[in-house]
Order: C-alpha cells, then sequence, then structure tokens
C-alpha cells in the first residue's frame, strides 16, 4: 500500500499582500514612502516656525517669552511620546486599544497638573491659565502619537504627513487670531488646537479600518499590547535628544544655558527631520529578505544623507550667519554647531538602526545599549566641566556610543541569524568573533575617547592653522623659507580648512580621524605580526593610548606619523611574509608619504630596511631562494626614492634659509618639558622619561620624577625576557621603535632640544603592539591573560586621564581661556603684548581683534608702542626658555608708567593687566 | 612529548641545545663573540667608575658591594671565556674497529621499579656493543631483583652500604670486567644508539670518560622542573659545549662512558664526596686523562619534581661542589682546568651575592646608610644599564633562548643552599648523600622555602616603611629595589606554594613493551 502525503500551500495568519522575501516593494516606492512623511514633517516644522515668528510680531517680549516656554514644555512632553508611536508603528494593531488608555491616561494627568497649576506656574515662570492649557493638551498627546503610528505601521505616509501637516495649519488658522486676542494664552490654545487637529485627521484617516485579532487568545492578546521594549527604546533615544537642554538649564549659568539652549535647536533641526524615518520604516523593517533589508537601506541612506549634510552646512557656516539668525548673543553656537549637529545626526542614524533591530525581535540588547548611552550622556553632563562645549562634546559621545553599540548588536544579529540559517543545529556562532563588529565598535569608542577634548590649541596648532588658511602656493613658500616640516600634513590641512573651516574642532578633526584609524591599524598588524588575539589586545590598547589620543587631538602632524608608522610596518611584514611585489611597492609608498609628513620617519624606515636586510641575509645564509622577493623589495625602495626625490629640493631650501636665519634645528623647540632644561645634557632619565612618555602619556614633573626613580623595575622586565624567544616581527618592532630613539639621543647631545618625543612618535604604536603581544601571551591561560591585557589596559586608561585633566602637565597650555578673557576684557584700543614674540599666531586666532605688540626689541621700545589711555595686557609663555626673563623685563617697565590690575595664571600661561 | 628513547624527540625538546646545525657555525660565532667583547667592555665601563675613592660611601657596604660585583664580574667572565668557544666543528664519528663489551651500571637505592625497570629495559636494547647491564641495587629490593631477571640484566647487591651511590659502583667495578662502563641514574632511559654516539671517542686512547647530556622528560610540565631544566640547559648547552673545546668537562654522574682502565687507575669514584663525579673528574684531569663530551641528548631522565627534591638536589650539589674547593685548588692542573673548575665549583657561591644586593636597600631604607656616595642616579644608570643588559643579552644569545625567567628567579630564591652549604663547608661539616626523589611530590611545601618567604616579608616591610615615610626619589628608587627582589623571592617560592596536588603520582616515561605507567 501507498501512502500519500499531500501539500497544500495555505498562507495561515497572512493576507496575499504581505510582502514575501522574493516579493520586495520597489526602491522607488520606499523612497516615497520616506519622502512624503519627510516631507510633512518639513511642512510641519516651518509651519510651526512661521507660526512662531507671526506670534513674534503679535505679542510683546514677554508674551513671546511665555509662548515660547510653553511651546518647549509642550514639546518636552510629547517627546517621550515618540516611543508611543514607534510602538504603535511596530504593532498597529495595538494602538486602538492602548488609544483608549491613553485618554484615559492622559485626562488623569490632565486633571492633575490643572489642579498644580498654581503652585507649577511659579516655578515655569508662566501664567496659571497657560498651566491650564498645557493640562487640556494632555489627553490628546498619547492618542496622536499612537494613531500617527499606526499609520506609519499601516504604510499609509499620505494619511500621516496629513496628521503632521493639519498641526500648523491649524495653528496658524486658527492660532494666530487667538494670539491677537488673547495674546500667549490664546497662542497657547493654538498650539494644542493645532494638537487635537492632527489627532482628528488621523482618527478620521483610521475610520473603519479595524484590524479584528484573529489568533488563540493568548496571542492575540499579546499582539494588542504594545511592544513595550520598543516603546522604552524609542523614549530612551527621545531622553537622549532633549536631556542634555534640560541639564543645562539646570547646571549652567544663564548665558551658557542660553547659548546652550539655541544649540540645541538649531541641533534639534536635524533630529527634528530625522525623526519620523524610523517610524516609517518599522513596519517594512520586520519584513524577511529582501524587503526588510531595502527598506532598511533607503532609510538609513535618507538618514545619513541628512545627518551628513547638516554636520556639513553646521560646519561651513559662517559665525556671521549664527549671528544673523539667532542673535549676536549666540554667535559662539558656531564653534559647536557642526559636533553638535553631527551628534543629532548620529541620533537619528541610532534610530533607523535601532528600528530594524527591534523590528526583528532583537530590542533587549538595544535597549541595554540605549540605556547605557543615556547614562553616559547624563553621568558627564554631571560630571564633566560645567560649559556648552562640555554638554555639546557629552552629548557628541553618547551617541557616538550609542549609534556604535546600536551598529554592532545590528552586525552582530544578521550575521548570527544569517548563520543560523547556513549551519546545522550544532554549530554555535558568537558574535564577538566576528572582527569586523568587534574592531568596529573599538573604533568608534576611539574616536568617542579623542573627541573628549580638554585643552584649547597651542602655539605649533596656531602656527599650523595660519599656513593652512593661506593660499596652498603662499603656505608653500611659507614652509619653505619659515618652518622645518615637509607640506605632508599642511597640505591635508589646507584642504580641511578651505573646506570645514578653521575652528578649534575642525583644525584638529583630520588629525581626531587619523588617530582614530590607528585602532583598526593596530589590529591589522597585531594581527599579521602575531595572530587575532595581539590584534584585539593592541586595538584595544590604541582606544585609551596616551599619546595617540594627545596627537590626535593635535592639529600637527604626529598622529599621522604614527598611522603611516603602523601601516608600513604592517604592510612590510605581509611582504616579508607573502613575498609579493605590490606589497613592498605598498611598503615603498607608505614610507614615501611617512618622509612627506616628518622628515624624521626616516630614521624608522631605515631602522625598518634595516630589519630587511637582515632577514635576507638570514635566508641567504640558509641558502633560501630569495631573489625574487630581493628584487620585489629593491622596486619598493625605487618607488619610494622616486616619490621621495621631487621633496629634495624642498628640504634643501628649508634647511639652507632656516640655517642662515639661525633657527631651524639649532632653536630652541616651543615646549616645555620640563625635563629637557636649557644648558643640561640629554642623561639617561630623559631617556626614561620618554619611554614612560610614548607608553603612558604626559605628566606633571613630580609624577615624572617619581616614576622615574622606579628604574629598577626595567631590570626585572629585562630578567622576564628571558627565554620569551625571538620572532621577527617583535625585532622589526623594537628596531624600528629603538633605533631613531638612540639615533635622536646621539644627536641631542649636540641639539638637546631635539630629543623630544615628538619627533620619534612612530615608536608609540610600535612599542603598543610589542606590549599588546606581551600582554596576551605571557600568562597562561586567557584569564591570566584578559587579566594581564585588562591591567594594561587601565594603566594606559590611568594615565590618560591624569595627562588630560592635570593641570600640572607641562604640556598643557591655556591660550584659550587666557585670550578669550583678554579679548572679553579688552576694549578696541586695548594692546597686548607677546612675551615671547612667537605667541602671535595664537593670539591672532583666539583673539584676533585685539591688537597684538611683539616683545621684539628693547622692553623700553616695547612699551613705548603701547601708549596712550589704554589697557596694557602682557600675555607670557614658555617661562622656562626665557619668557620670564622677557615678560619681567617688560613688566618692569610698565610699573614704572602704569598700574597693576590683574593678575591671572593659568597653565604655562600668565597674563597680567595694567591700567 | 615522545618519552619513548627509540622515538624521535618531539619539538619540544630543543636538540639544537645540545646538537649544532651542519651549517656554517662560523657566522654565529663571530656574533657571540662581537657580543662578549661588547659585554667586556661594558664591564670595564661599569666598574672603572664604581672601582673609584670617590664612590665609598658606607665603607662596609661598599666593600660589600664590591665583592658581590667582583664575584658576579668574575662568574659573567668565566662564562663569556666557556661561551666564546662554544661552536667548535667536530669531526665525524668514527667507530670503534671492533665490537667491545660495555658494562651498563644502573645504581638504585629505594626508587619506584616503575622509574627504574624502562631504564633497565632500555638499556639493554642499546646498540653497537655487547652490553651487560647490571642493577646495582643498595636497597636490596627482591622487586628489583625482579626487574633485573624480567630484562636479562644482572642484579648486584652488598652487604655493606658504605659510601653511597659511589660505592655501590665501587663495589660493581669489581665484578665486571668490560673494558668501558656506563653509569646511569636509574631514571635516565637511554637511546639505542646512545653507545653508537659515544664509543667512537675512545679511539683515542687518552680519552678517559665520555660525558652526554641531561635532559629531563618532565621539563614540558612546568613548575620547578621546567625551571630547573632552564638551569640545566644553560650549563649542558654553552657551557657544557665550551668546557668541552677547552677540555674541561667533567663528569656529571650520569649518562657517562668511561674507559675502566682510568676509573681503575684513580681508585675507582671517591666515595667521601657528595659530588663523587666532580671529585672524580679532578683526579682524572690531574692525571692527564681527556674528557670528552657528546653534545646530543642520548638519554632520558626526570629533573625533581618539586621544591623539596631540588632544594635536595641543590644542597648536595653545592655541598659537594664547594667541598672539592680545596682539591681543585690543590690538584696539578693546567691553568685554564683549574680556572673551570674553580668557576664551577665557586658558582655556588653565588647565593651570598644575592643576600648582599637585598640587604642593602634595606638597609639603606632602615638605617639610611648606603655603599655608594657621589653616584646620581642618572650617573649610575649610564654606567650599569650597558652592563646589566648586555650581560643578559650574553646569556640568553649562548643560551638559545633556553634559559628563563623561572630558572633565574629559582635560582634567586635558593641563595640560601649556596649560604648553608658553604657555611657547612667552612666548618667541616659533613652532608648526607640524599637520593633525588623521583616521586611526584606535593606542590605544596611552605616549609621548603621559609627562608625565601621571610626575605620576601622583609623586602615587602621596607618597602612599605620607603612609601610610608617619604615620597622622595631616593626612597622610591629603594623601595622599588626591594619590590624587583621581593618579586624575584616570591616568584621562586611559588614553586612551593601552588595548590595541593595528589601525590605519589610517578612520571612515566613508556617503552615499548614495558606496561605504561601513570602519566603526570
Amino acid at each position: 500500500m501507498v501512502t500519500t502525503t499531500a501539500t497544500v500551500d495555505r498562507p495561515v495568519g497572512k493576507s496575499a499582500a504581505q510582502p514575501t522575501a522574493d516579493n520586495a516593494p520597489p526602491l522607488r516606492r520606499l523612497v516615497r514612502e520616506q519622502g512624503v512623511v519627510i516631507a510633512g514633517q518639513v511642512i510641519s516644522g516651518l509651519g510651526n516656525f512661521a507660526f512662531l515668528l507671526a506670534a513674534l510680531r503679535l505679542v510683546d517680549a514677554r508674551g513671546f517669552a511665555r509662548l515660547a516656554t510653553f511651546l518647549a514644555l509642550y514639546l518636552l512632553l510629547l517627546m517621550p511620546l515618540f516611543g508611543l508611536s514607534a510602538g504603535s508603528s511596530a504593532r498597529p494593531d495595538a494602538a486602538a486599544r492602548s488609544a483608549r488608555r491613553g485618554v484615559i491616561a492622559g485626562v488623569g494627568a490632565a486633571l492633575v497638573l490643572a489642579a498644580a497649576s498654581p503652585f507649577v506656574a511659579g516655578p515655569l515662570h508662566l501664567p496659571v491659565a497657560m498651566v491650564v492649557v498645557l493640562a487640556v493638551a494632555l489627553p490628546a498627546a498619547a492618542p496622536l502619537a499612537l494613531v500617527r503610528g499606526r499609520l506609519f505601521g499601516e504604510t499609509r505616509p499620505w494619511a500621516a504627513a496629513a496628521t503632521l501637516v493639519a498641526e500648523p495649519v491649524v495653528r496658524l488658522g486658527a492660532g494666530l487670531p487667538l494670539v491677537a486676542a488673547g495674546g500667549a494664552v490664546g497662542g497657547a490654545i493654538g498650539v494644542i488646537a493645532g494638537g487635537y487637529a492632527a489627532w482628528v485627521v488621523g482618527l478620521v484617516a483610521t475610520r473603519g479600518r479595524h484590524r479584528p485579532v484573529d489568533e488563540p487568545s493568548a496571542v492575540g492578546e499579546a499582539k494588542s499590547r504594545l511592544p513595550i521594549v520598543t516603546v522604552a527604546t524609542f523614549v530612551l533615544l527621545a531622553v537622549v535628544q532633549s536631556q542634555d537642554v534640560v541639564f543645562a538649564n539646570g547646571l549652567l549659568p544663564a548665558r551658557a544655558a542660553g547659548l546652550f539652549a539655541a544649540l540645541s535647536t538649531v541641533g534639534g533641526i536635524v533630529a527634528f527631520a530625522t525623526s519620523t524615518v524610523p517610524l516609517v520604516l518599522l513596519p517594512r523593517a520586520r519584513e524577511p529578505g529582501r524587503a526588510g533589508r531595502h527598506a532598511t537601506r533607503v532609510a538609513l541612506a535618507i538618514t545619513v544623507g541628512i545627518a551628513v549634510a547638516a554636520a556639513a552646512v553646521g560646519a561651513v557656516l559662517p559665525a556671521q550667519v549664527y549671528a544673523d539668525v539667532l542673535g549676536p548673543r549666540y554667535a559662539g553656537v558656531a564653534q559647536l554647531a557642526a559636533p553638535y549637529l553631527a551628534a543629532m545626526g548620529l541620533l537619528g542614524i541610532a534610530r533607523v538602526v535601532a528600528a530594524r533591530v527591534v523590528s526583528r525581535g532583537n530590542g533587549r540588547l538595544v535597549l541595554a545599549v540605549a540605556a547605557g548611552a543615556a547614562a553616559l550622556q547624563a553621568a558627564m553632563i554631571c560630571l564633566a566641566m560645567r560649559t556648552p562645549r562640555a554638554v555639546a562634546l557629552s552629548t557628541l559621545t553618547a551617541t557616538v556610543v550609542l549609534t556604535s553599540g546600536v551598529a554592532v548588536v545590528a552586525i552582530a544579529r544578521s550575521r548570527r541569524n544569517a548563520a543560523v540559517q547556513r549551519v546545522s543545529e550544532h554549530a554555535s556562532v558568537v558574535w564577538w568573533r566576528s572582527a569586523p563588529a568587534v574592531i568596529g565598535a573599538m573604533t568608534i569608542a576611539g574616536l568617542g575617547v579623542r573627541l573628549v577634548i580638554t585643552r584649547g590649541l597651542w602655539l605649533d596648532e596656531a602656527i599650523s592653522v595660519t599656513q593652512a588658511r593661506m593660499g596652498y602656493g603662499a603656505m608653500l613658500h611659507n614652509l619653505r623659507t619659515s618652518d622645518v616640516h615637509p607640506p605632508g600634513y599642511f597640505t591635508l590641512l589646507w584642504g580641511w580648512v578651505h573646506i570645514f573651516g578653521s575652528g578649534p574642532l575642525s583644525v584638529r578633526l583630520p588629525s581626531i580621524l587619523v588617530s582614530t584609524l590607528l585602532v583598526p591599524a593596530l589590529y591589522l598588524a597585531g594581527r599579521e605580526m602575531y595572530g587575532r588575539r595581539t590584534g584585539y589586545t593592541a586595538a584595544a590598547l590604541g582606544i585609551a593610548a596616551p599619546q595617540m589620543v594627545w596627537y590626535g587631538q593635535e592639529a600637527r602632524m604626529y598622529a599621522l606619523f604614527m598611522l603611516l608608522v603602523t601601516l608600513s610596518a604592517w604592510v612590510q611584514v605581509r611582504a616579508l611574509r607573502t613575498g609579493r611585489t605590490s606589497m613592498w611597492v605598498a611598503h615603498g609608498v607608505l614610507c614615501a608619504l611617512l618622509v612627506y609628513t616628518q622628515y624624521f620617519a626616516l630614521l624608522v624606515i631605515v631602522a625598518q630596511q634595516l630589519v630587511t636586510i637582515g632577514i635576507f641575509g638570514a635566508r641567504l645564509r640558509r641558502r633560501e631562494p630569495v631573489r625574487r622577493e630581493i628584487i620585489a623589495w629593491l622596486l619598493g625602495m625605487l618607488v619610494f626614492v622616486v616619490l621621495v626625490a621631487p621633496l629634495v629640493p624642498f628640504a634643501r631650501d628649508q634647511y639652507d634659509v632656516n640655517q642662515s636665519a639661525g633657527k631651524g634645528f639649532g632653536a630652541p623647540t616651543a615646549t616645555n618639558n620640563g625635563i629637557v632644561q636649557p644648558g643640561r645634557t640629554v642623561s639617561p632619565y630623559v631617556v626614561i622619561a620618554n619611554l614612560l612618555w610614548a607608553v603612558w602619556g604626559y605628566h606633571s614633573n613630580t609624577i615624572m620624577t617619581a616614576l622615574g626613580a622606579l628604574w629598577p623595575a626595567g631590570m626585572l622586565l629585562a630578567l622576564a625576557l628571558l627565554g620569551r624567544g625571538r620572532s621577527r616581527a617583535t625585532t622589526l618592532c623594537l628596531v624600528a621603535a629603538l633605533l631613531p630613539i638612540a639615533a635622536m639621543y646621539a644627536i641631542g647631545v649636540e641639539k638637546r632640544f631635539l630629543f623630544d618625543l615628538r619627533y620619534f612618535i612612530g615608536c608609540v604604536p610600535l612599542l603598543l603592539l610589542v606590549l599588546a603581544r606581551a600582554a596576551s601571551t605571557w600568562p597562561r591561560g586567557r584569564i591570566g591573560s584578559s587579566f594581564l591585557a585588562g591591567g594594561v589596559a587601565l594603566s594606559l586608561v590611568a594615565g590618560l586621564i591624569d595627562q588630560q585633566v592635570n593641570g600640572d602637565n607641562p604640556r598643557r597650555y591655556d591660550f584659550a581661556p587666557a585670550l578669550h578673557r583678554i579679548a572679553a576684557d579688552a576694549g578696541p584700543t586695548d594692546q597686548v603684548i607677546l612675551a615671547p614674540a612667537y605667541l602671535q599666531d595664537i593670539a591672532h586666532y583666539y583673539a584676533p581683534a585685539v591688537r597684538q605688540v611683539p616683545a621684539l626689541g628693547s622692553p623700553t621700545s616695547i612699551v613705548a608702542r603701547t601708549s596712550g589711555d589704554v589697557h596694557v595686557f602682557v600675555l607670557a609663555s614658555f617661562l622656562e626658555l626665557g619668557g620670564t626673563q622677557e615678560s619681567n623685563a617688560v613688566m618692569s617697565v610698565l610699573r614704572q608708567h602704569r598700574r597693576l590690575i590683574a593678575h591671572w595664571r593659568l597653565d604655562n600661561v600668565r597674563v597680567w593687566e595694567f591700567a | 612529548m615522545s618519552l619513548d628513547p627509540r622515538l624521535p624527540l618531539d619539538a619540544d625538546t630543543d636538540t639544537e641545545l645540545v646538537t649544532w646545525p651542519a651549517d656554517d657555525r662560523p657566522r654565529s660565532r663571530l656574533g657571540t663573540a662581537l657580543l662578549l667583547l661588547l659585554a667586556l667592555a661594558a664591564s670595564v665601563w661599569y666598574f672603572g667608575w664604581l672601582l673609584q675613592p670617590s664612590r665609598v660611601g658606607n665603607v662596609g657596604l661598599f666593600a660589600l658591594l664590591v665583592a658581590a660585583e667582583l664575584f658576579n664580574l668574575c662568574q659573567a667572565a668565566g662564562f663569556w671565556w666557556t661561551a666564546s668557544r662554544d661552536g667548535r666543528r667536530r669531526s665525524p664519528l668514527q667507530p670503534l674497529p671492533d665490537i667491545v663489551d660495555v658494562d651498563v651500571l644502573v645504581p638504585v637505592y629505594g626508587e619506584p621499579v616503575q622509574v627504574v625497570e624502562p631504564t633497565i629495559a632500555a638499556a639493554t636494547r642499546m646498540q653497537g656493543a655487547r652490553v651487560h647491564v647490571a642493577l646495582l641495587d643498595d636497597g636490596d629490593d627482591p622487586h628489583m631483583r625482579a626487574v633485573a631477571q624480567r630484562h636479562g640484566a644482572r642484579y648486584i647487591t652488598r652487604t655493606h652500604h658504605t659510601g653511597a651511590k659511589a660505592g655501590n659502583i665501587n663495589h660493581a667495578l669489581r665484578l665486571t670486567r668490560s673494558p668501558l662502563v656506563v653509569v646511569l641514574d636509574c631514571d635516565h632511559v637511554p637511546r639505542a644508539d646512545f653507545l653508537m654516539k659515544t664509543l667512537g671517542e675512545f679511539r683515542d686512547q687518552r680519552v678517559a670518560y665520555v660525558q652526554t647530556p641531561q635532559c629531563y622528560a618532565n621539563q614540558g610540565s612546568g613548575g620547578v622542573p621546567a625551571a630547573a631544566w632552564a638551569q640545566q640547559a644553560l650549563f649542558f648547552g654553552p657551557i657544557a659545549r665550551g668546557k668541552d673545546a677547552l677540555g674541561a668537562m667533567f663528569c656529571a654522574g650520569t649518562n657517562v662512558v668511561f674507559r675502566r682502565n682510568a676509573l681503575d687507575g684513580v681508585g675507582g669514584f671517591p666515595e667521601r664526596s657528595l659530588t663523587e663525579d666532580f671529585q672524580l673528574s679532578i683526579r682524572l684531569h690531574e692525571r692527564g686523562w681527556r674528557s670528552v663530551y657528546v653534545p646530543e641528548v642520548l638519554a632520558l631522565g626526570l629533573g625533581p619534581e618539586d621544591m623539596a627534591s631540588y632544594v635536595s638536589q641543590q644542597l648536595r650539589w653545592s655541598r659537594g661542589c664547594l667541598g672539592a674547593l680545596p682539591s681543585v685548588l690543590r690538584a696539578r692542573l693546567p691553568l685554564r682546568l683549574r680556572l673551570q673548575y674553580l668557576l664551577s665549583s665557586m658558582y655556588f657561591l653565588s647565593g651570598w651575592t644575592v643576600l648582599i644586593y637585598m640587604s642593602l636597600p634595606v638597609v639603606r631604607i632602615f638605617t639610611g646608610m648606603q655603599p655608594l656616595a657621589s653616584a646620581s642616579a642618572d650617573l649610575f644608570l649610564i654606567h650599569f644599564a650597558p652592563y646589566f643588559v648586555i650581560a643578559l643579552g650574553a646569556v640568553a644569545r649562548c643560551g638559545r633562548g633556553a634559559y628563563t625567567f623561572g630558572g633565574f628567579a629559582l635560582a634567586a630564591s635558593t641563595w640560601w643552599v649556596h649560604v648553608l652549604s658553604s657555611l657547612r663547608a667552612l666548618l667541616r661539616r659533613s652532608g648526607r648523600f640524599v637520593v633525588t626523589p623521583k616521586q611526584a611530590g606535593s606542590t605544596w611545601q611552605p616549609s621548603v622555602v621559609w627562608p625565601s618567604l621571610l626575605v620576601a616579608a622583609a623586602l615587602a616591610s621596607a618597602a612599605s616603611f620607603a612609601l610610608v615615610s617619604s615620597r622622595s626619589p631616593s626612597s622610591l628608587n629603594n623601595a622599588a629595589f626591594a619590590v624587583v627582589h621581593m618579586v624575584l623571592q616570591l616568584t621562586g617560592a611559588s614553586y612551593a606554594l601552588r595548590p595541593r596536588r595528589r601525590s605519589g603520582r610517578i612520571v612515566s616515561t613508556a617503552v615499548e613493551g614495558v606496561p605504561a605507567r601513570a602519566t603526570a
């Protein structure tokens, strides 16, 4: 007897219209859906803005301030309800039932607020009537959010856009007359009328479209409830968007809080513009296969485009535009606009990715990330220095962490899901073994660390900016005739400044980004040299390596130097391992880029080639076939020579001009490193200090002296190296790191100021690679190596924190606050004497309007240039390098003619004010 | 690791340690020579600065420091001299023209059967001669008799158990007749080609004995065996090869082939010495005999499994070698041989230098007295650092990475063994021959390392006191020195402070045809 089994394809619980993996909606449709809603959002924003502008002309200043306050409170109340929109977009079925609950809850809240209005009105600086009006808004708030979300979830963009447009239409149509008649209270009524109108439009749009739940009762019950995780996630995202202005209002002084509120308004444009994108995405994102992926990509592309455009516009717009639009008091917004807009753009991206992840049922991790980011932001704002910049950077850091965390979850989950589909049930996939995800997260963490800048520009950076602001030819001429550095980095900075401006963050961004790239570069180099575990450890150490962060925050070539050394070492090892000609050519190109970045890179290059020659020699001795590889290496060196050749006359000109002018290599570096004192030779302690700096960063002289006294630990380290074996990779790293140090030490005997870590900063990533190798392999077992690696990382973090915040760090120069104060206190005819005279670039950067008098010539002639009924400031720095003598001489003359009225002491900077 | 001596040694055994590849060695010798010259220059640089009247701080402390530094300089210079002779090309070994008889003597005293049997079995399988294996049982154990019978070996025992191992062997020598005699410790399992790789050296009629390296089969188990092996690897590597080039290699007591005539000529093994092999070598060299070292692992043995075993071994060796100092001084030996024997004997005084170095920071912290004056820290560093680093580099290069931090720490932490042995030698207290235990003992033996722990505690107290009382650079520097020594002491002592392990397990050597014992 033959049995057959007939199968009938019968979709269960799905309508025929549901897209399948092979039936994805066309891209044009997806774009249109997003575009319609965004258009509605923009119209809504513009309409509300027009309402405010019109109201501004209809009421007096006090009335407008009250109306603006009311609107801010109204939006603040609505912000968390964004989560309800997300929840109902994810599960439209539940919107109707939840809306009823929302109305009931809203009525209850309204009654409470109305009853408390007499007590709340005072602290809010609002009339009681307006507080009551605010209470009246509450019953409609949640239902409005839910009905909008339902419309998004049912993929009805036009209807959703209608609810968005309805608000400003009613506010303009009915609200403005109310403003004219009733002032601020009338305006408040007009505002909430717009909200109710939007709700009504939504109800009309959803009339008769009740979706019955036909699953069994338990499932049906579940499907009729909003997804709590989704709601909570988006509430937290809204918190990240708006809690900074709440904290700023409470923690900052009035003027600073106002500045930040203006900044938040500017940033809010981006947040507002991208807020509907994830809501439109949610119903599409849960669709399997290409449908979901396409919808996600469209949403991401739109959001990224808006974010990038906004950040770029914010960076490019001159400060005058901000002053014209927001008012002269808020011109300072210009300096913070780019990073804050970037933060809001990242928030928008995070929302989109979060929508994708929660729609696939993996919301808990995203919720955790969002909670962590919100907590981090709050903690940073509360703990950080109380300035608008600190608050803005806290938000930026939090959004960086948020976006990276959400991205990692998304990538890991998608890989896991794909792998689960591919492999058998016995296979296990652990997401943390996904190198791109892990390194990506580390890189973003490194970026976040580097964006926490705790110091202003210093002298060399100001010189870089001055040069970068010139025309390209003029800059090259300036470098050739007055500088000692090659033009590579300056070319990069010149292009950047001419595109993104020369604000403090903007000029440092190239170094920040380059330094951030050190994290994946260290991974690549470590993996190539030793293996994946060392690669991960090296990348982890690179996140908070003090010197990488320090020079990553400096508008100079040192971060680029470190990156190129790392890449060059990576490629060299790869070339030695594979013998490929392309690798040797790439190595030659990287070496050439190194020389174009910093001349002292030649020492690193020589060291690298010595190791290469040694390896080839050993192979030849073993009679191994290396002829082809030697030819490939020589080809790479030929490429290097050809690329560097044009630089030779440039360098020669620099040398000749600077030597004949008595400057250049013979002149002291403008750095108070606290160790190399004028007149003293370079001692072994200097070498120890530089090696300590290389790994653990710059610290106060007291700390360095104490650390230097612990040199017997070096004996223990030397003993611990016994029996560790030898590897060519370690030899390469150590030779390339230490040979330049030895060479600079030898040069330093004659030109003592040249023995400075900056000039052999290439040793830092190489030493970190060796350190990572030791930390990940010396102990037995994973626990031991995790402990040691964690301990090393913690020591780096401790060194980083001390370096960044310790005011006794001799490398910190507080030019920014000193010059800002001078600029704020100086009148149009007041002057500042610069001692030493080469402070003019930094003074021009921070206080361009203040007349400068460089301390050139005799003190009497200097003072003579400051005659008149003016205040004279003396800005002094580099005191251990002669600044004290100059400033004292000038002030002794000044005291004869003027009265000292103020003296400020900042980190390595002194300011005196004479009347 | 393959423990069957007839199978090729696996990658864990560094055969390069005891052989050298067939390629050209002179380039490597050139590098070593340059390094050793550099080491010499660095020592001149350092001692030229140190040995100046203006450096004298506290006279007594300065004298102690200089004595310790000069002693270590002598040891270092001796090592450099010996290692500089490493790398001598050896001409291919020619076999003896005739098949000879060889007595293989395996002295036993209370070791487990499981340890002894593989050695007996492997000995009977040695090729290249007519082998007569004799199990010399000083424990009168019937199980040993059974082992001997099982493998066709002769079972020799004696009525009067005097002279320990030396007496046991001498007794056997009187009962055997072969012209060549192999001595194997009961835990050293010989390879089948042991005789093929050694007997050819006796073509030179002046050769009294041919020594081969000891190699610990249990080195891979970490802890004491690994650290002890690191020390042995340095000795049986560049030091032994260098001594061989100088004709000064002494007998190590096992894995050695003797010419019977030579033994008879000096009256057999000295029975009054704890290191009878060392004493025997002096006598043989004094008589003009030659020694040869074949730097190839031809037998695998067992290193001390725990701290107690290691300390026991070191006590015996140090007492024996220090006790042989008068013999070395009295013997009529060529200068190079005398110096080599002196170096080897006096190595066991190095514990005193460790004690001095550890004491200096403690004295400085508690009393303020210091050995050096007019010596700023950076001046001291600039003279001391090259000497220290290059000397370490020489050990690392010559030892080819075999000498480890663990080996160094173990030696440093057992400084008191040298001190005790030298005091006993001074007081002419005779030691007792104690067989190094072959059984894996406990890893929890704090009573064995109490001197190290006591010193570590003193160093910790001194460092704490220094940090609490002052944060000056000088205090920090001395505290750092104290901590460095403390770390070394604790690292060495840690081998006896590990979680308890089931005792009584026997490390096995598996041999074909013999039931394998439980492995560690």
